[in-house]
């Protein structure tokens, strides 16, 4: 019996890998469809489909704005974006406290300004969240859950490297159809020439959970002493709206500053006054060194007069400690704030290749035991448990994903019950067929039940384009001629994983096949 | 334009790098690589694969998110080589039939017969 460091280290990988191999992978392919959370939200609103933006959406957004809200102390505008056509503008009343978002969000027509009122939807959010929060859970326990994944997940690569030590000696290796041994160079080939994201991932991961699991390494800034009083301010009696200096300059201006960063929001305060002002906001952040709290655009931001159009004041980035930027720069890795369409893809790519990575480890951990236990007449009940969970947490998600885009649709606009809202509904659909996966995955043969559900997966996927240009305005032709690369690459998308999930379906059902007769002498002892 | 150029130059970096391991090398060509072969395919990799980040550069100026976005583009190249190797082997396999390297298991006779079926 051996004990060296590569046996133990390979029952390290083994045992963290499994034990987590489930939520792990869930985490991989919600948190990599999330990539595109925008792009799959708009996608699940066809209310805002075959809209024809105008030339200047800043110029008819103010000018909605002022036929809308004349009385506002503040506006803000959302632009259209190669991520997210959608045209959307707030505003809060004098005397209320101007948030970062204002008030209740308007989306208007890009083309028109009409406003537009899309369905309620979860949208790529919930995937999003789902991926570091679970859901249904209490917060603090649901980010303790994923954490210890996390930490798991650098476990389990770190001691992979080792235990796998010939993926580097046998760098581009694949050979399929060779049952256990290909499931091996699949696990082996998506882990090694994807392995600095799954170490930047995991590790920037696990760096966003720090607050979470080691509560006590936080130190506190500079208390911060009670908020000020909020002043009372007298509603100030209605004056003529300012006629504000145009746009286009500004803009123009902001983008040769941000290395030209297109601007993604424009804020108008102060309305009220006599000295109005403008700020504009980067789509993007140009630099990984600065804070990407979720959700905001970054902290880089130009101030103008309203009324002259003069730069008022620059906030750009911060100087940090070394240390706080390597925090904020694995923030921004982590989250992919900085990352145009193109770079989005590859982060995307480099995340299918963890979730087949996490995937094909299920797999093999199952198979290297069926192999042992092949002849025998009953086998063991951990092996039959995990072979039956693999089913469920591996098809089971992909269904439930594509079955989350369908519900996203079918629910009517409407759709409410008495406790839950419309979003609500579709997680909920998300979960039942998710459930329902689980279920079936215990009680139909193993091999059958791999193939119904990544046929019925294949068959949903396949099915997204007709689902959107039944249910929709626009459909994938129209999405091309019309340029809505957005709409037309999540449905090319669909189309790309439906002929995977259908390849996955037909491969497994030939393995069923040829394992169904009992005395055929194919089976080969390795699968 | 420049970021097309990148990833298709890494293609070529990696495969130069495939030939100059023995193992890849035997696939594709057949026979182990002669040393000082190996030390020129490893040296085009070195260029091949520094002109590629040169390019990302481009795209990218900023170094954090050049790098990055790299590894991505290398990620899909290495895939790339990866399917290439494995066409070329499959096609050599046949005229230059059994490894003598490996030792022959029954169960493998069985592997490439079932493999000959489903190529028919």
């Amino acid at each position: 019996m051996k004990t060296g460091f590569r046996q133990s280290m390979a029952w390290l990988h083994t045992w963290t890998g499994l034990l987590l191999g489930w939520l792990l992978f869930a985490i991989f392919l919600t948190g990599t469809i999330a990539y595109f959370r925008s792009e799959v939200t708009y996608w699940m609103r066809p209310e805002l489909h075959g809209q024809r933006p105008a030339e200047d959406p800043a110029a008819l957004a103010l000018k909605r704005l002022a036929e809308l809200a004349p009385e506002a102390s503040s506006w803000s505008i959302t632009l259209p974006d190669p991520r997210s056509p959608v045209l959307s503008v707030s505003w809060s009343k004098p005397g209320e406290a101007a948030g970062r978002r204002g008030g209740p969000v308007t989306v208007l027509d890009s083309g028109s300004g009409e406003i537009l009122h899309p369905r309620e939807t979860a949208g790529g959010e919930f995937l999003y969240r789902f991926h570091y929060e679970l859901y249904g859970l209490p917060r603090e326990l649901a980010r303790w859950i994923v954490g210890i994944a996390t930490m798991a997940m650098f476990i389990a690569i770190l001691s992979g490297v080792i235990t796998h030590k010939k993926i580097f000696k046998e760098f581009f290796t694949f050979r399929p159809g060779k049952g256990q041994r290909s499931w091996l160079d699949m696990h082996n080939m998506t882990a090694v020439l994807a392995l600095p994201y799954h170490i930047m991932i995991t590790f920037s991961g696990l760096v966003l959970f720090v607050a979470t699991l080691m509560p006590f390494v936080i130190e506190r800034g500079p208390a911060r002493g009670p908020a000020p009083p909020q002043e009372v301010v007298e509603p100030p009696p209605p004056r003529p709206l300012p006629v504000l200096t145009p746009l286009a300059p500004l803009m123009a201006q902001a983008e040769a500053t941000w290395d030209w960063m297109p601007v993604g929001r424009i804020q108008i305060g102060k309305l009220d006054t006599a000295a109005p002002e403008i700020v504009l906001v980067p789509l993007r952040q140009s630099v990984v060194t600065v804070q990407s709290g979720s959700g905001s655009n970054g902290v880089e931001r130009l101030r103008f007069d309203g009324l002259s159009g003069a730069l008022l004041d620059e906030t750009g980035r911060p100087g940090a400690s070394a240390v706080a930027k390597i925090n904020m720069a694995l923030g921004a890795l982590h989250r992919a704030r900085f990352a145009d369409t193109g770079l989005r893809w590859l982060f995307f790519i480099a995340g299918l290749a963890g979730t087949v990575m996490v995937g094909t480890g299920l797999v093999l951990w199952v198979s290297k035991r069926a192999a042992k236990h092949a002849k025998a007449a009953v086998k063991p009940v951990g092996l039959c448990l995990v072979d039956r969970l693999n089913i469920g947490s591996i098809a089971g998600l992909c269904l439930a994903c594509a079955g989350y885009f369908w519900a996203s649709r079918l629910l009517p606009a409407e759709a409410a019950t008495a406790s839950l809202g419309r979003a609500e509904l579709e997680i909920a659909a998300f979960f039942g067929i998710w459930a329902a996966a689980m279920l079936h995955g215990f009680l139909r043969p193993p091999a059958r039940a791999w193939t119904a559900q990544l046929g019925l997966t294949a068959a949903l996927l396949l099915l997204m384009p007709v689902l959107n240009a039944v249910t929709g305005p626009s459909n994938l032709a129209l999405a091309l001629w019309r340029g809505d690369m957005v709409l037309a690459s999540v449905d090319l998308m669909a189309l790309i994983s439906g002929l995977a999930a259908g390849y996955a379906a037909w491969h497994s059902r030939s393995k069923a096949a040829r394992i169904a007769p009992p005395r055929r002498p194919a089976t080969v002892p390795g699968e | 334009m420049q970021g097309w150029l990148s990833l298709i130059l890494c293609g070529f970096g990696f495969a130069a790098l495939s030939l100059a391991m023995p193992r890849h090398h035997e696939e594709v060509l057949g026979g182990k690589p002669p040393r000082r072969r190996r030390i020129l395919y490893r040296a085009a990799a070195i260029a091949l694969l520094a002109l590629s980040f040169a390019l990302a550069l481009q795209v990218w100026p900023n170094l954090t998110i050049a790098i990055s976005a790299w590894l991505g583009l290398a990620t899909v190249a290495a895939f790339a080589v990866a399917m290439l190797i494995r066409q070329i082997a499959e096609r050599r396999e046949p005229q230059r039939g059994k490894k003598p390297a490996r030792p022959a298991r029954p169960p493998a006779a069985v592997e490439t017969a079932a493999k000959g079926d489903k190529a028919a």
